[in-house]
């Protein structure tokens, strides 16, 4: 009899385990763009990718994939939210994590001293900054700022140093507009003798993947995107200040992540980098995380979004955009490899 | 976090060069780095789309060049016979629209036209004037995750037009294959199909490989080029230029008549090398100078066996790339 209870409880646990992986499955192809994925496939180790469709924003573009990753969703996802590109990216030259409110502790070690080109041109820039026309995506008062902070350093000053002085300032009160409202209200872009509004950019990404938008509702209005009253500061679980060396100039940013967790089990997290001083106006991770078993162990489903802002797309049009998007996804592709290597290794 | 990949794609692959390098095309580089919005977009409300009157941004585009250059006289022989100097003045222009018809298929069509005038010093069998005037036909294909394809038929009149005629007319085709396997690192295959030409396929590859923060290598044909990039608006670049075309010249092709010559196919080669700037002076315009030796220039009249080849001399170019 005892046998008899414990087989038939394993086939209830085997028969609830299949059902929530179909619902998993069923949830994930119901918003996304991979309506014949199978886990069987997605166990064996593939990645399914998919560029996004082609938008009326016109510097927007949305990468879409989803794969498995063995590993639970709370690992997973801790993976996610706590990755540290430093030791695995070369163009990396800071990065670090930051409380909310930012502590003077935070940056410590920010230092703009380098021998890389674009860390150099970052500060020489920086140097030279003239509020009415300058290149970085900052405010109009922020290089007021900048200008000022320079002026008063003198020209004996070490110019990586002046240069962190002057940036520091930025990134604290960016980091405190954040504190204050989440997503709900960032401070424009005017560069170039335009405005660029990152929260406006954000709502016009999400604007354009109505599914998508509605997946994450929840989730995006807690990071204030739908008003400042709806932010919630608790979902604001990790913030990281970095500075990029892209090749020609290096970009300084700041980014969140926001995390909701379900009572199912599955979880979604939005990767936002909403300050960044050149190259794009916007780029954000979109992710949910669903519970799934892979050869008997505990794994994660994950579907992955990328979106993004730049001003480059806005002029990549025809076959340049085409191009654009796969090479996107051939860089997606490889990053999701190295993040489930990088997850393998921390499960051991 | 992984949106940085997008940044690091956002600002580290120039697209443009793909497939117009697949193509064989004469091309310029791509989008700047640093360009502003300017769209002046009006709010947009969460969850909503923005409005219709925002153009869907893979609708149509247009690619618009044109360059005009110089070469010095260049000592020119056919066999052990002097011929004499010739100088040229060589002007091209092109205007391409694309069109979407749908995520994965883009239709390209426009015109094109290009002319080489030849200073001829004493009494030389050669045309003055070679030129065509084509239009554009083509698509650009998304073929697999990392590859894209374009077919491109040229047709049009390629001659000397001083009597233009059935002999005129050719429709060279160009296959080209891209593949993407990295931001940094792209290979291009093709093929150019060109009937009335002494050697009428002709395969071609090569790669586009970033391999240093400021460094390009451009090996594709049939620009061939190392780029650096001084500041985010300019660029410095050394390198070959190809010229070459099929055309047919008719009675009357030269300063003196030659009969062996008239009514024939003629196709033109010209090898240049040298340096230049490329200036990004708005958005999407592109301007760009460059100057050094033309290293080789032949006429190949090739079904009488005959071949004028010059020595090298200096050349000028000037050109500009505007897409919208």
């Amino acid at each position: 009899m005892n046998m008899l209870i414990r087989l038939f409880s394993f086939c209830l646990c085997a028969v609830s385990a299949f059902a929530a992986e179909d619902a998993a499955l069923a949830k994930m192809k119901s918003f996304s763009s991979f309506p014949d994925a199978t886990l069987a496939v997605l166990a064996g180790g593939e990645i399914l990718t998919q560029r996004g469709p082609l938008m009326k924003f016109r510097r927007g573009m949305l990468g879409e994939s989803c794969y498995i990753v063995k590993a639970t969703p709370a690992a997973t996802a801790h993976g996610i939210q706590t990755f540290d590109p430093s030791g695995e990216d070369s163009s990396v030259h800071f990065h670090s994590a930051i409380h909310n409110p930012v502590q003077d502790s935070d940056l410590a070690k920010l230092n703009l001293e380098s021998s890389r080109y674009g860390v150099k041109r970052f500060v020489t820039k920086t140097q030279a900054i003239v509020p009415i026309q300058n290149d970085f995506f900052i405010s109009k008062a922020e290089a007021a700022q900048i200008q000022k902070t320079v002026k008063a350093a003198g020209s004996a000053a070490k110019p990586a140093d002046v240069a962190r002085q002057a940036w520091l300032e930025v990134l604290k009160a960016r980091a405190a507009e954040f504190d204050k409202g989440g997503l709900s209200k960032l401070s424009v872009y005017e560069t170039g003798g335009a405005t660029v509004d990152p929260v406006e950019d954000i709502k016009s990404l999400f604007g354009e993947l109505p599914r998508i938008a509605g997946e994450f509702k929840q989730l995006l209005a807690e990071t204030g995107l739908e008003g400042a009253g709806t932010f919630r500061k608790e979902a604001a679980g990790q913030l990281y200040a970095e500075v990029i060396n892209y090749d020609i100039q290096a970009t300084l940013e700041l980014g969140a992540t926001f995390t909701r967790e379900f009572p199912d089990g599955h979880i979604q997290i939005l990767d936002c980098i909403y300050f960044s001083t050149g190259i794009f106006y916007v780029s954000m991770g979109v992710y949910e995380l669903w519970p799934v078993e892979v050869g008997g162990k505990p794994a994660t489903l994950v579907w992955r979004g990328d979106l993004l802002s730049t001003p480059t797309l806005e002029i990549t049009r025809g076959v340049e955009r085409m191009a654009y998007g796969k090479v996107m996804m051939v860089e997606i592709r490889k990053s999701i490899e190295s993040f489930r290597k990088r997850v393998a290794k921390a499960q051991k | 976090m992984n949106p940085r990949l997008m940044c690091a794609i956002a600002q580290g692959f120039r697209p443009a060069t793909v497939l117009a390098v697949a193509a064989l095309a004469f091309t310029l580089a791509g989008p700047g780095l640093f360009a502003a919005d300017s769209s002046g977009k009006s709010k947009t409300r969460f969850g909503e789309a923005p409005g219709k009157e925002e153009e869907f941004a893979g609708g149509v585009s247009f690619e618009n060049k044109a360059q005009y250059s110089v070469t010095s006289g260049s000592r020119t022989r056919s066999g052990s016979t002097r011929v004499g100097h010739v100088s040229s003045q060589s002007a091209a222009a092109e205007s391409v629209m694309s069109l979407h018809l749908d995520e994965d298929i883009l239709l390209r069509a426009g015109v094109g036209w290009e002319r080489h005038s030849f200073g001829l010093a004493g009494h030389v069998p050669l045309p003055k004037e070679l030129q065509s005037a084509n239009l554009i036909i083509g698509a650009d294909v998304d073929i697999s995750d990392q590859w894209l394809m374009r077919m491109e038929i040229q047709p049009g009149v390629y001659g000397d037009w001083l009597n233009v005629g059935f002999d005129d007319l050719n429709s060279p085709l160009i296959i080209g294959f891209s593949w993407l396997p990295d931001k940094d690192l792209q290979w291009f295959f093709g093929i150019y199909v060109n009937p009335r030409a002494d050697v009428p396929v002709f395969p071609g590859m090569g790669l586009r490989w970033k391999f240093a923060d400021r460094w390009t290598l451009m090996a594709l044909p049939p620009n061939p080029r190392i780029e650096f990039d001084l500041t985010e608006n300019l660029t410095l670049f050394g390198g070959a230029n190809l010229h070459y075309g099929t055309y047919h010249v008719n009675n009357v092709h030269g300063v003196v008549r030659s009969h062996n010559l008239d009514d024939n196919m003629v196709d033109y080669t010209e090898i240049r090398g040298g340096l230049g700037l490329k200036w990004k002076v708005a958005r999407s315009v592109d301007l760009q100078l460059q100057g050094g030796s033309m290293l080789y220039r032949e006429f190949d009249f090739h079904r009488h066996d005959t071949k004028f080849r010059g020595k090298p001399s200096l050349y000028g170019e000037f050109g500009i790339v505007a897409n919208f």
